[in-house]
């Protein structure tokens, strides 16, 4: 995937907190602003002139209720042309990864041992079932990381 | 009488369906803004006519689902889910390395819920407390909205710089107004609220328009996120979070929920953090502190959404907590349904069983819907939206949202007033760590500022 993005040089950005294409981003607002406000302009028309006897507030109300489905209408249409600028990695964990957690964090093996012994059966039973207990309970620890 | 109670029932259930189903998609998406989402679709039901109870029973149902929806970026990929999830994001981490990020998950979203049972009746008791001193309040409101916009701009990122802005940031809103008022004969409040929660967005905007700043912002690559592997657990649909959660982190959870409901007009990220600080240093084992800790942090998180709209809502009617300012804004101001000044809004219109009865609707709704979604398809959703939905998609609908409802409030004066106050409030809070908080209690503030100030009436 990540070889689909490097063959040029895009220009990538963050906005609002997550990666876009600038010019994708440009159509995209584009996209939005004229399908949201010509819905709602066009739904209040087509209710003023079809329905005229409805109270003014609840027919802007239903106009703007039609300008929103725009809204949606242009993030189907934005998502449909353009794929998000994501890479997705699935990792995979191993004993040795896990001792390298610990080890990064400083954590104190032979505290977290003595402290495993007050803790309720409950809490254990769910350590052993998810096979991380033996990764506290071993006292000293002999395993190379990294290397 | 029962047939009128039947069918405020039904439109309370209806509308907090739709709440939790809308929320529970929306919470998926990392980073979303919970003032940005939740209080424009809110604005629209309000607008549209929806009884009082059933705009509550929808509120509350959308925010616990984006809540618990929400804590799926945070536990599964370690992206914050909101603002609120920061806190929680190195404990989760240290599980997710350890390879039990769907442990952080159960444990975050089983927390929510019971901290959601717990906040609600506490918080419609503490707001029956304080609704003697409702009168004294109100007619202090002007007052009480400038020492809290000094506050809270005290306690902001910016600080001194927050202190600094408030006047001239009071200033420009109601010349904004005025501009309003001489265009259309009437003054504006959603253009200038939505203009506020868009901010940090027209900031990256004009960041990148500009070839001096321009590299603040730009990368070479796609953005890189990493996902956990499934492994699910327990059998059938419906977890029971009281299984998931030990008796002693049951308690924790609880007790901090309890103390976080109390706290209405605190940061909730404040209170999210101290929570987790006591009980870190007072659970031992890594693996037991931990999830403990999660457990009730996300509680503490879920109690003061609720706390801060309840109580400030019912026992007041006007906006006095970070919550009510955010989020959950429309409820006490969306003219010319509701007003906060005078008071127009669910504080009148709902009588303290209703508050009860109808958030129990939204908080159960909430826990049917998004609480099994989360448990089941954490995973699948996550995948989903990180490869389908674009962030360009999002931004073109928010686009959409802003320029209709500011149109439908003001026309092109609506547009032009809520892209002056989303460029320069976006750039005070990107650039200057002013967060909207601090400019929703300036506007509240701004009309008494300016009036006392200057004489401008």
């Amino acid at each position: 995937m990540s070889e689909e993005f490097g063959v040029r040089k895009k220009p990538f950005a963050d906005v609002w907190g997550d990666t876009v294409d600038l010019k994708h981003l440009a159509i995209a607002m584009i996209i939005g602003i004229l399908i949201s406000l010509s819905c709602y302009i066009l739904g209040l028309n087509y209710l003023q002139s079809h329905f005229p006897q409805l109270p003014a507030n609840l027919m802007t109300a239903y106009a703007l209720l039609i300008g929103i489905s725009g809204c949606l209408f242009s993030a189907i249409i934005s998502a449909n042309l353009f794929k998000p600028k994501r890479i997705l990695n699935e990792n995979d964990f191993s004993e040795a990864d896990r001792n390298a957690v610990l080890d990064e964090l400083n954590i104190d093996r032979e505290r977290e041992a003595e402290e495993l012994k007050t803790v309720g059966p409950k809490i254990v039973k769910e350590m052993k079932d998810l096979q991380i207990y033996d990764l506290f309970a071993k006292k000293s620890v002999d395993h190379k990381v990294g290397e | 009488m029962d047939a009128l109670f039947f069918n405020e029932l039904l439109w309370g259930l209806g509308a907090a369906l739709a709440g939790g189903i809308i929320f529970s998609g929306i919470g998926l998406i990392s980073g979303t803004d919970e003032t940005a989402t939740i209080a424009p679709l809110t604005l629209l039901i309000i607008l549209l006519g929806f009884p009082p109870v059933a705009v509550f029973a929808w509120f509350i149902a959308a925010a616990v689902s984006k809540h618990m929806t929400h804590a799926i970026p945070t536990a599964l990929m370690g992206v914050p889910g909101d603002t609120m999830a920061v806190p929680m994001l190195q404990d989760a981490s240290v599980l997710r390395r350890l390879g039990v990020p769907h442990i952080a998950l159960r444990k975050m979203i089983s927390g929510s819920i019971i901290a959601a049972f717990v906040a609600l009746p506490i918080s419609v008791g503490f707001a029956s407390l304080l609704a003697p001193y409702a009168e004294a309040v109100k007619s202090w409101a002007p007052i009480i909205f400038t020492i809290a916009a000094v506050i809270i701009a005290y306690t902001s990122n910016g600080r001194w710089a927050s202190i600094f802005v408030l006047i001239p940031f009071a200033f420009l809103m109601q010349g904004l107004n005025k501009m309003a008022i001489a265009a259309l004969g009437k003054s504006v409040f959603i253009s200038i609220f939505l203009g506020i929660a868009i901010g940090p967005m027209f900031a990256d905007l004009v960041t990148l328009l500009s070839p001096v700043s321009r590299h603040l912002l730009l990368r070479s690559q796609p953005r890189e996120f990493w996902l956990a592997p499934e492994l699910k657990s327990w059998k059938g649909y419906f977890p029971n979070p009281l299984h998931v959660l030990t008796g002693e982190q049951k308690l924790y959870t609880a007790a901090a929920a309890a103390i976080a409901s109390l706290t209405f007009t605190f940061s909730p990220v404040g209170m999210t953090v101290m929570a987790g600080e006591i009980i870190s240093s007072r659970v031992k084992s890594l693996y037991q502190r931990l999830t403990t800790s999660l457990a009730a942090m996300n509680g503490v998180t879920e109690a003061t959404y609720i706390a801060e709209t309840v109580i400030p809502l019912m026992a007041f009617g006007i906006p006095l907590s970070p919550m009510a300012l955010g989020p959950a804004a429309p409820l006490f101001n969306a003219p010319p349904v509701f007003t906060s000044q005078p008071v127009h809004n669910l504080h009148n219109l709902l009588a303290p069983y209703q508050f009860l009865l109808y958030g129990f609707i939204g908080v159960m709704v909430a826990s049917l819907v998004a609480y099994p979604f989360s448990m089941n398809y954490a995973r699948k959703a996550s995948v989903w939206v990180l490869q389908k939905v674009s962030q360009e998609a999002i931004i073109s609908m928010f686009t959409g949202l802003i320029i209709v409802l500011s149109y439908y409030e003001a026309g092109v004066v609506g547009i032009a007033i809520s892209i002056t106050i989303a460029i320069l409030g976006g750039i005070l809070n990107r650039y200057f760590g002013i967060h909207t908080g601090v400019q929703y209690m300036t506007y509240y503030a701004s009309g008494y500022l300016v009036l006392t100030l200057f004489g401008i009436k």
